[in-house]
């Protein structure tokens, strides 16, 4: 709201040369701190708000035109933008990289309109906005994740009608979505589901954790963090507040398993519990490589650095653990059913 | 006594025939001791059918009582609810029609086992004592699994009248059991009747054949028109005497 | 174990007098003061544990109108239905309890394959739907008991993982059997459980269905325009019109001894 070029600034103007020439700066001239207008932030907080107070539940916003096409992160950035203020440091990772061209631009629009410092360090953002991953690192209660989502509602899988989907989660029936896993299991043997993983969040909303791999699901449940999704295109917000619930859905013999890379270590790095993804180098050889790059490079430094390396070694960590031979169960309690509402009759048949 | 018919007369109003009126039977009374074998005689049209089938209330009777003593105490048949009726066919009530009503496509001696597993007796015990009671009415064995729907006339009836014993009922209604039996048969299902059953089984039977009737009755029972025109011991059974 | 009192759907906004103007006596169940359509009204019996109960009349008589009420597939209008798994009006649930009801407590079968099965969902999913949505989370357990549930209902266990769409109409109304009984519900309601089935088709239909009902003793409603369907399955019948219930009684009394004029019509009029 302190620009130069304000209302009063436009009325004073005799001409447009005058007005051009009333446009000195190259930072937030012309527009209104953080891009959005006031209407607009206030507008997506007020989303926000409503998305936090019921986790997991979709909620519609005015998602604005913003100067990149729908699906580019639109949702993110209005998020992001309505939440950041002169005091945050701000860093977007675009599927585990910083360098990506939009991850670059986003993270410009947002120091060149909000006045935020930027950074790569998960640990140092207090704002984070993200298409496609969480960071290796354990975040803290005082800083937020944003997702990009392309897709809100995780029933669209089972039913294109929307209307019908949103009484479903208004009833809490998800039998569709079971079936679906059912029939996954028939067809596989096992859930076979890379991404975009069906979760329950506090035992009431079926979500769609957007396309985040198996390997970071487990890292919503009870974080201390707080989690916001925003898909533009779709005009929805929603949220996992911190130390929610979030269950996978999963059968009692067809546990939810995240991705294994059993024989491989990164290739830049050497880690072995960080989500790898498969690159090709200049000689046509395939290796594996850290996916969270800004990590990857902490652990070039100190191999032995740990997930949880800056929170003075509370012991909080989370993901999968470090020792790819030992199957994955979300913390403690192995094997037992923490299934979704209902009563668990399997057994007495 | 098991029964006891007081005054019953049924009436069909015909409603598609401007309302006529049809008389079934008029004004029925007599009653039947348990282990009594009752043959009901007459002409054709005169109401036997009709009579048992008030009895089984199949029709239900314009006026009058049809007590029946069961295991439980006393119902009347005449009037009693629909479910009390369905209560007392189920386990002491037994009816053979002239005609197998089943439904298609089921084997000959499912259809003979089915009353007794709806009571209760396990499926294969049921099927084993289906096929005894078959045998025993010269039904050939190859036919046992074959669907009645496809059988003769003789065939049919030897089936119905089977399933009709099988359940081993207090009171059997009868209508015309053996009439398409050829007297072999028929000797044999008579036979059955004397055999399966305990002697305390009552029965009310619709017979044609004059020396059927004088074979198994104990008493005989004559309609014509409708109405009851006497009751009396078979020894003294001249059938023809008319009314 | 079920009671169903003065049940009455009406279509349109009554005009508060609808069910005066309607009915057999008028011989129609449109109100010629609002234009509602009175689809039943009045409706009155009591069903047992085990008990079939079949309800005959022409297309537009109110007995499908009456099947999904029942089925708590659609509102009545005004009513008492009462059922031993709950305590109070059925037809004042709200949704939540209705849902529950349904998963667990009863099964419909439906007329038309489209409004009881999922087509491209596989024929084992559809039935383990119900399973899934009353809490099995056990694919093991819920393997198992969809197999059992196909053998019991007579459809080919070798096809249980083949789409709906690809299965024979007998089938499919098979699976929708095993769909309607996979929680071992105490009422089961069929509409036309034989329609659009070959003939050699619907007598296995009918004959596995009746075996099913016996060993399990589950109270049915079996709504059909065809009386031969009614009369091997029913014990007792309501034979509708208009949208009431005109005649009841014994299925084989309302057979052979009909007393209701439109009744015998009906009766004589059967192929």
């Amino acid at each position: 709201m302190t620009d130069k070029c304000g209302v009063a600034a436009v009325a004073e103007a005799e001409s447009v040369d005058d007005l051009l020439d009333s446009v000195t700066d190259d930072g937030l001239t012309g527009y209104n701190y953080a891009y959005l207008d006031e209407h607009t932030k206030r507008e997506v907080r007020r989303a926000t708000l409503s998305a936090i107070a019921l986790p997991g539940h979709q909620v519609p916003f005015a998602s604005r035109e913003m100067p990149l096409a729908r699906g580019w992160g639109t949702g993110g950035i209005q998020t992001s933008l309505s939440l950041l203020g002169p005091d945050d440091t701000f860093k977007v990772i675009d599927q585990g990289s910083d360098e990506s061209v939009n991850a670059a631009n986003i993270r410009r629009l947002a120091a060149r309109t909000a006045n935020v410092e930027t950074t790569t360090d998960a640990t140092e953002a207090s704002v984070i906005q993200t298409r496609h991953r969480i960071p290796e690192e354990v975040l803290d209660d005082d800083q937020i994740l944003v997702l990009q989502v392309p897709i809100t509602d995780p029933l669209r899988r089972v039913d294109g009608s929307d209307d019908a989907n949103r009484r479903r989660h208004a009833h809490s029936n998800y039998s569709k979505m079971w079936v679906a896993l059912y029939e996954n299991v028939v067809e596989y043997g096992e859930i076979k589901l890379s991404s975009r993983y069906p979760v329950l969040v506090g035992d009431r909303y079926l979500m769609d954790p957007s396309p985040i791999p198996r390997w970071d699901v487990p890292k919503l449940d009870d974080a201390d963090n707080l989690f916001l999704f925003a898909a533009g295109r779709e005009a929805r917000i929603y949220a996992v507040p911190p130390h929610t619930e979030v269950e996978p859905l999963a059968f009692e013999d067809r546990q939810f398993q995240v991705e294994r890379f059993p024989e491989h270590a990164c290739g830049n790095c050497g880690s072995e519990d960080t989500f790898l993804t498969e690159v090709e180098t200049d000689d046509g050889g395939r290796v594996y490589a850290c996916n969270d790059a800004s990590f990857c490079e902490k652990r070039r430094a100190d191999p032995s650095l740990s997930k949880a390396h800056h929170r003075n070694g509370d012991g909080h960590t989370w993901g999968p653990p470090t020792d790819p031979s030992v199957p994955y169960e979300s913390d403690g309690d192995s094997g037992e059913n923490r299934g979704p509402a209902g009563p668990n009759r399997g057994g007495d048949e | 006594m098991i029964l006891d018919i007081d005054a019953v007369s049924k009436t069909f109003e015909m409603h598609i025939i401007d309302g006529k009126t049809v008389p079934g039977l008029a004004d029925v009374s007599f009653s039947v001791d348990g282990g009594e074998f009752v043959a009901v005689v007459g002409e054709s049209g005169s109401g036997k059918s009709s009579l048992l089938k008030c009895v089984y209330r199949t029709y239900e009777p314009s006026t009058g009582s049809i007590r029946f003593r069961t295991t439980d105490g006393e119902v009347d048949l005449a009037t009693c609810s629909d479910r009390e009726v369905l209560a007392v066919r189920g386990s002491e009530l037994g009816y053979a029609s002239q005609f197998l009503d089943e439904i298609p496509r089921v084997p000959a001696v499912d259809v003979v086992a089915r009353p007794m597993w709806e009571q209760g007796t396990d499926r294969e015990a049921a099927r084993e004592r289906a096929r005894e009671l078959l045998a025993a009415l010269d039904l050939p064995a190859g036919l046992f699994d074959a669907y009645p729907a496809t059988f003769s006339g003789g065939e049919r009836q030897r089936v119905n009248f089977a399933r009709a014993i099988a359940p081993r009922p207090r009171l059997l209604l009868l209508d015309e059991p053996t009439s398409a039996l050829d007297p072999e048969t028929r000797a044999s299902a008579l036979d059955l009747l004397g055999d399966y059953l305990p002697a305390s089984t009552t029965v009310l039977g619709v017979f044609h054949n004059y020396d059927v009737v004088r074979q198994v009755a104990d008493r005989v029972l004559v309609l014509d028109d409708a109405r009851l025109q006497r009751v009396v011991d078979v020894a003294d059974y001249d059938p023809e005497v008319l009314a | 174990m079920l009671n169903v009192s003065n049940a009455t759907k009406i279509y349109g906004q009554s005009c508060g007098e609808c069910i005066d103007h309607t009915g057999p006596a008028v011989g129609d169940n449109q109100c010629p003061v609002c234009g509602s359509v009175v689809a039943c009204a009045d409706v009155d019996f009591g069903l047992h544990d085990g008990e079939v109960l079949g309800i005959v009349g022409e297309s537009g008589s109110g007995k499908s109108s009456l099947a999904e009420i029942l089925a708590l597939d659609s509102d009545a209008t005004a009513g008492d239905v009462r059922y031993d798994a709950y305590d109070g009006n059925l037809l004042e649930t709200d949704y939540q309890a209705r849902h529950e009801l349904r998963n667990e407590h009863v099964g419909m079968v439906h007329q038309h394959v489209r409004d009881g099965l999922e087509l491209d969902f596989s024929g084992g999913g559809n039935v383990a739907e119900k399973l899934l949505a009353a809490g099995w989370r056990h694919y093991g357990d819920v393997r198992e008991r969809v197999e059992d549930l196909f053998r019991e209902t007579e459809v080919p266990v070798s096809r249980m993982d083949d789409a709906t769409e690809t299965y024979s109409g007998g089938m499919q109304r098979r699976v929708q059997i095993a769909k309607a009984i996979a929680n071992d519900p105490g009422l089961v309601v069929l509409d036309e459980p034989t329609t659009g089935l070959d003939v050699s088709v619907q007598a296995r239909v009918l004959d596995m269905f009746r075996r099913l009902q016996r060993e399990q003793d589950v109270a049915t409603v079996v709504v059909s325009h065809d009386l031969g369907v009614v009369r091997l399955l029913a014990d007792r019948t309501l034979v509708m019109r208009h949208g009431r219930v005109i005649e009841s009684g014994l299925t084989d009394r309302i057979m052979e001894d009909p007393h209701h004029e439109y009744t015998q019509t009906l009766i004589n009029s059967a192929i």
